[in-house]
C-alpha cells in the first residue's frame, strides 16, 4: 500500500468509527430480531421462500401497528438449504451473532429436528410453522412449538378418512425417505394396522427423485385401491402424472404438504380428486374473517396466493408477537416461551390454536379434495 | 412388468445420456469435469418455457429459439469463466465449474423464483397400451431424440471438418495450433455444443418433470455418472452409460427397494468401474 | 526465404534464445543443430508463433510474419513437424492427414490428390489409413507427422529431430525422404541433435547453443571444423559432448 493508500484507509477507518459512535449514542431504540431458518435455496426453496413472505407480512403489519412495545420488529433470514447441518449452524448464527429474541423455522423435519438443539442449549423460545414430525414435540424440549397440526393428527385423519368413508381396501404408501416422509408413513401403516388394514405396497423415493415409475409400476402390480403420498407438492404433482402415465387410476391421498395452488398448475388434470388433509386454504369465500383479510393482505403484497406455509409462517409471527407483548418490554425469554405455551384458543389465519403441553398446536383437521378444473372443497368434516 | 420398467428406464437414461455427452465432450475438449454441466439444462429448459409459455410462441418457433439462446448464453458463460483459466491448473477450473453452477442456479431462482413451472407436453402424455406394455409417446420422442442426436453427434465429430478440427483440439491443444486450427474457438464451439445437448435434455424433461431453477442439480449428477459409467472420452459411451443408470434405476426401484433406488443405482455403477475403471466404451487408461 | 533478424524468446525470465539471426533460401536444406536445451525448439516455435519473440525480426518471403497468429503462418506456406511427432493419438491415420490440410479445408479436390500422393511417398500409410494413429510404430508415427505437415502444402518444411528415438534404419529411411521432398521443390530447415545425419543431408548448417549461434557455414566445412568434431560429431554425440 502506497503513503496515499494508507491516508485513505486511515481517513476511512476514522470515517467508520465516527458513524459508529453517532449511531451509538442516537436515542433510538434496537429493534426486536427474529430469525428465520428456512430452506431458500434448494429443493425445498420454494416452501422457505413463503415462509419468509408470510413472516415478513405479519412484521409488516405489527410495525404499521406500532411494533411490540413501541419496538420495531425485523427479520434476519437464513437459509438451510432443508440440510440438517447447515440448519444448525443457520441457527447458531442467528442466536449467537445476531442475538435473535425468537425463530421461527425451519420448514424441513429432519433440519428443525437438528437445529431445536441449538434453541434449546441458548434458551430462545423456537416456533417451526410446518415442521410436522411427529417426534419434535415429543423430546422434552420445552423452547421448541409447532403450529402445524403434526404428521401424526393429519396422517390418522386421512388414514380414518379413506378408510371409513371411501371404504378402501387395498392401499399403498409412497413416501419421501427423509424424516418427513418416514414419519408420516409410520404413521398411516399403524393407523391402518389399528383399522385391520393391510397395506398392498410401501414405496420410497429419495427426497430429489423426479422418476418414481418405477414404485408406481410396483404399487399397479400389486392391485392397489388407494395411494397414500406423504412427500410435499412438486413430488406430488409428480407422482399423479406419473401415475397417471402408467395407468394407475386409484384415489390419490396425502397431507398438509401437498396443498398449493401449483399442484394443479403443475399436475394439470392428473391431480383432481386428489384428497388431503389441511389447516388452511386460500379459499376466501370458505374463510374466516381472520384468513379473508390475510389473504387478501398477501395476495397485495406479494401477486399472488398464500399457501398453507405462509399462512402458519404468519400465525408463527403473530402469536410470537402477542407472548412478546404478554411477556413484558424486558422479553424475558423464558417469560416470552411461557406466554406461548399459554396461548389458548387463538384465533390465528389458519384456524383456532390452542397450544398443548407439548408445544403442539390443537386444531380441527380438514379434508379437502382438488375439484375438477382446479380449486379446493372442504369433503370432512360433512357440513 | 420387467419390460415396462425397462420402457421407462430408457426414456429417462437417453436424457442422462445426453447430459453425459456434454460431460465426455468437456472432459475431452476442456479437460475438465465441468460441474456446472446440468445448468445447461436448466437454462434449455426456461428458455424454452420464456418463448413458449410467457410470449406464446408456438412450439416449433421456440424450439430453435431455445436452443438459439442456450448457444449464446453458453458461450458467453465460456468467455466470462472458462476461457481464462485454459492451460491453469486444473482444479482451478473444477472449482470455477462448481462456481459456475452455484451461480446459475441462484441466478435463476432470483429470475423465475423457486417454485417449478410446468410446462405442457408436445408430443403427449397419455399412455397407450401395445399388448401388455403402456407407452407413452412422449417418453418414445424423448427416446428416439436422444439416439438420433447421437448418431447426429458422432457424425459431425467423424465427417466434417468442424468435429474432426475439434477433437484434434481436445487431444493436442498445441499441435492443433499448429496445424492451424483456432483452438480457443474451437473449445468455445465445444462448449457451446455441449450447452445445447444439455439444453435439449433440459427442454425434454420439461414437460415431464417441470422447470425450476436447480433442476440441473440431480439431472447433472446422473449426466455425470452415466458419462463416468459410459468412459469420459466416447460419444457412443456416455450414451450407453445414462440408458444403463436409466434401466438400473427404474429396476432397482421394481425388484429391489425403492428406497435405495439411487443407492442401488451408483453401487452397480461403482462395481462396474471397478472392473473396468475407464468405463464401458473408454480407452484403456 | 526466410530470415531470422536477432530474435529473443523468452519463457516467463529464462531467455531462451539471446538474438538468433539465421536465413534459409529457397530450395536449400538448412540444419540447425546443437545439444539439447540449445534452443533449437523454441526457435522453431517462434517461427510458427507457438511462442512469441520478445524483439527481434523474422521475414518470410520479404513479409513480416513474427506477429502473425499460428493459422496464419501455416497457410503462408510454412509447416512444422513437431519434436516428438505429435500424431493425434485418437484419430485415424487418414484423420491426422485431414487435420494437415485444415487451413484448406475447402479444397476437396487438391486434398484428395494430395492424399493420393502422400500415400505414394509413405505406402505403409495408406495400408493403415483406417487404424488410430496411437497404433503406429515409432517411424510410421514420423512418417504420418512428416505426411501430415505435407498435406498443407508448405513451402518451407521444418523438421524437429526426426530421428530422435529411431532405429538407425528407420531414420536413414526418414532422411531419404526429406531428401527426396526437397528435390520435389520444398525447402527444408532441419533440426537435429544427429549432427553427422543432419550435416550429411544438408547443404548448409548453424549449430547453436544456449540460446545464441555459435557458428555458421556450408555443411561441408562444419563437417571439416575440428571444434564441431569434438562437440558434435565424437561418438559422444547426444548431449552429453558439448565442450563448453
Ligand atoms: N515451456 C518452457 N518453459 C520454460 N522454459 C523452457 C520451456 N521450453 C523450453 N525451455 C527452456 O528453454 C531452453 C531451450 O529449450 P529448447 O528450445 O526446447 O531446446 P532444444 O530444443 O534445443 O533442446 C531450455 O533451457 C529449456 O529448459
Ligand atoms: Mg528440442
Amino acid at each position: 500500500m502506497g503513503k496515499v493508500g494508507k491516508l485513505v484507509a486511515a481517513a476511512l477507518v476514522l470515517v467508520f468509527i465516527a458513524s459508529f459512535a453517532a449511531g451509538c449514542s442516537s436515542p433510538k431504540k434496537d429493534p426486536i430480531k427474529i430469525g428465520i431458518v428456512a430452506p431458500l435455496s434448494g429443493g425445498a426453496a420454494m416452501v422457505g421462500d413463503t415462509q419468509v413472505k408470510g413472516v415478513a407480512l405479519a412484521i409488516k403489519q405489527i410495525n404499521a401497528a406500532g411494533g411490540i412495545h413501541g419496538r420495531e420488529v425485523i427479520y434476519i433470514a437464513e437459509d438451510d438449504e432443508q440440510i440438517p447441518a447447515k440448519s444448525v449452524s443457520a441457527v447458531n448464527k442467528l442466536v449467537y451473532n445476531d442475538k435473535v429474541d425468537a425463530v421461527i423455522g425451519t420448514v424441513n423435519s429432519s433440519a428443525t429436528l437438528a437445529n431445536m438443539e441449538v434453541t434449546r442449549k441458548a434458551g430462545v423460545p423456537q416456533i417451526t410453522p410446518i415442521s410436522s414430525n411427529p417426534k419434535i414435540t415429543k423430546l422434552g424440549n420445552e423452547w421448541i412449538f409447532r403450529l402445524q397440526a403434526s404428521d401424526e393428527h393429519q396422517a390418522r385423519a386421512i388414514v380414518d378418512y379413506a378408510v371409513n368413508e371411501l371404504k378402501i381396501k387395498k392401499p399403498a404408501v409412497i413416501y419421501q425417505s427423509d424424516d418427513y416422509g418416514t414419519g408420516g408413513k409410520d404413521v398411516i401403516v399403524d393407523r391402518l394396522k389399528e383399522l385391520n388394514v393391510n397395506p398392498v405396497a410401501v414405496e420410497a423415493f429419495a427426497p430429489d427423485a423426479q422418476d418414481m415409475t418405477g414404485q408406481l409400476l410396483k404399487i399397479k402390480n400389486a392391485g392397489a385401491d388407494g395411494l397414500f403420498m406423504w412427500t410435499m407438492y412438486a413430488q406430488a404433482a409428480l407422482i399423479a402424472r406419473q401415475a397417471r402415465q402408467i395407468g394407475l387410476d386409484v384415489q390419490l391421498m396425502g397431507g398438509g404438504g401437498l396443498t398449493n395452488p401449483k399442484l394443479v398448475e403443475l399436475a394439470g388434470d392428473a391431480a383432481y380428486g386428489l384428497l388431503n388433509t389441511q389447516t388452511f386454504f386460500p379459499d376466501k369465500e370458505g374463510a374466516s374473517p381472520e384468513a379473508a383479510a390475510f389473504i387478501d393482505a398477501y395476495e397485495k403484497e406479494y401477486g399472488m396466493l398464500p399457501d398453507s406455509n405462509a399462512a402458519m409462517s404468519y400465525d408463527s409471527m403473530m402469536i410470537l408477537a402477542k407472548a412478546m407483548e404478554a411477556a413484558g418490554p424486558s422479553l424475558d425469554k423464558k417469560k416470552v416461551r411461557d406466554a406461548i405455551a399459554a396461548t389458548r384458543d387463538y384465533r390465528g389465519v389458519t384456524g383456532v390454536i390452542t397450544i398443548d403441553e407439548y408445544g403442539d398446536a390443537n386444531r380441527d383437521i380438514l379434508i379437502i379434495r382438488v375439484k375438477v378444473g382446479g380449486g379446493y372443497e372442504v369433503v370432512w368434516p360433512k357440513r | 412388468m420387467f419390460v415396462q420398467q425397462v420402457i421407462q428406464g430408457l426414456a429417462i437414461g437417453s436424457v442422462y445420456g445426453l447430459m453425459a455427452l456434454g460431460y465426455a465432450l468437456m472432459w475431452q475438449a476442456w479437460a475438465v469435469l465441468d460441474f456446472a454441466r446440468g445448468e445447461a439444462a436448466m437454462i434449455g429448459a426456461f428458455s424454452i418455457l420464456v418463448f413458449h409459455s410467457f410470449f406464446k410462441i408456438p412450439f416449433v418457433a421456440a424450439f430453435p429459439l431455445a436452443i438459439a439462446t442456450s448457444a449464446i448464453l453458453g458461450y458467453v458463460i465460456q468467455w466470462l469463466a472458462y476461457r481464462p483459466l485454459i492451460g491453469g491448473i486444473p482444479i482451478n477450473r473444477l472449482i470455477a465449474t462448481l462456481g459456475m453452477g452455484i451461480l446459475l442456479r441462484n441466478l435463476a431462482r432470483v429470475i423465475y423464483g423457486a417454485d417449478p413451472y410446468p410446462f405442457p407436453t408436445v408430443f403427449g402424455d397419455k399412455p397407450v397400451s401395445i399388448g401388455n406394455v403402456l407407452v407413452v409417446p412422449q417418453n418414445v420422442w424423448i427416446t428416439a431424440i436422444g439416439f438420433a442426436l447421437v448418431v447426429l453427434l458422432r457424425l459431425f465429430l467423424t465427417r466434417t471438418y468442424t468435429g474432426k478440427a475439434m477433437r484434434a483440439a481436445a487431444q493436442d491443444r498445441e499441435t492443433a495450433a499448429l496445424m492451424g486450427i483456432r483452438v480457443k474457438q474451437s473449445m468455445a464451439l465445444t462448449f457451446v455444443l455441449a450447452t445445447c445437448l444439455g439444453a435439449i435434455a433440459g427442454l425434454l424433461v420439461a414437460p415431464v418433470y417441470f422447470v425450476r431453477a436447480d433442476m440441473g442439480l440431480s439431472i447433472g449428477l446422473r449426466g455425470f455418472a452415466s458419462a463416468v459409467l459410459g468412459g469420459l472420452d466416447s460419444v457412443t459411451g456416455a450414451m450407453i452409460g445414462g440408458l444403463l443408470l436409466g434401466v438400473t434405476e427404474n429396476l432397482a426401484a421394481g425388484y429391489i427397494s425403492s428406497g435405495y433406488q439411487a443407492a442401488i443405482a451408483f453401487s452397480i455403477m461403482i462395481l462396474i468401474l471397478i472392473f473396468r475403471p475407464q468405463g464401458i466404451m473408454g480407452r484403456r487408461l | 526465404m526466410l530470415e531470422l533478424k536477432n530474435v529473443h524468446t523468452f519463457y516467463g525470465v529464462v531467455e531462451a534464445l539471446r538474438g538468433i539471426s539465421l536465413t534459409v533460401n529457397e530450395g536449400e536444406i538448412v540444419t540447425l543443430i546443437g545439444a539439447n536445451g540449445a534452443g533449437k525448439t523454441t526457435t522453431l516455435k517462434t517461427i510458427t508463433s507457438s511462442v512469441r519473440a520478445a524483439s527481434g525480426e523474422i521475414h518470410f518471403d520479404g513479409k513480416r510474419i513474427d506477429r502473425l497468429p499460428e493459422d496464419e503462418i501455416v497457410k503462408m506456406g510454412i509447416s512444422l513437424v513437431p519434436e516428438g511427432r505429435r500424431v493425434f493419438p485418437r484419430m485415424t491415420v487418414l484423420e491426422n492427414l485431414e487435420m494437415g490440410a485444415y487451413v484448406r479445408r475447402f479444397d476437396r479436390a487438391g486434398i484428395l490428390a494430395d492424399l493420393k500422393k502422400m500415400y505414394a511417398l509413405f505406402p505403409r500409410l495408406e495400408e493403415r489409413k483406417n487404424q488410430r494413429a496411437e497404433t503406429l510404430s515409432g517411424g510410421e508415427q514420423q512418417m504420418l507427422a512428416i505426411a501430415r505437415a505435407l498435406m498443407s502444402r508448405p513451402r518451407l518444411l521444418m523438421l524437429d529431430e526426426p530421428s530422435m528415438g529411431l532405429a538407425p534404419l528407420v531414420v536413414k529411411g526418414i532422411f531419404d525422404i526429406i531428401k527426396e521432398i526437397n528435390e520435389a521443390g520444398t525447402t527444408v530447415l532441419l533440426v537435429e541433435q544427429n549432427a553427422r545425419m543432419a550435416l550429411k543431408a544438408a547443404n548448409r548448417g548453424y549449430v547453436i547453443r544456449t540460446g545464441e549461434i555459435v557458428k555458421e557455414g556450408d555443411a561441408k566445412s562444419l563437417t571439416e571444423d575440428p571444434a564441431i568434431r569434438a562437440a558434435y560429431l565424437g561418438e559422444k554425440v547426444y548431449g552429453k559432448g558439448e565442450a563448453q
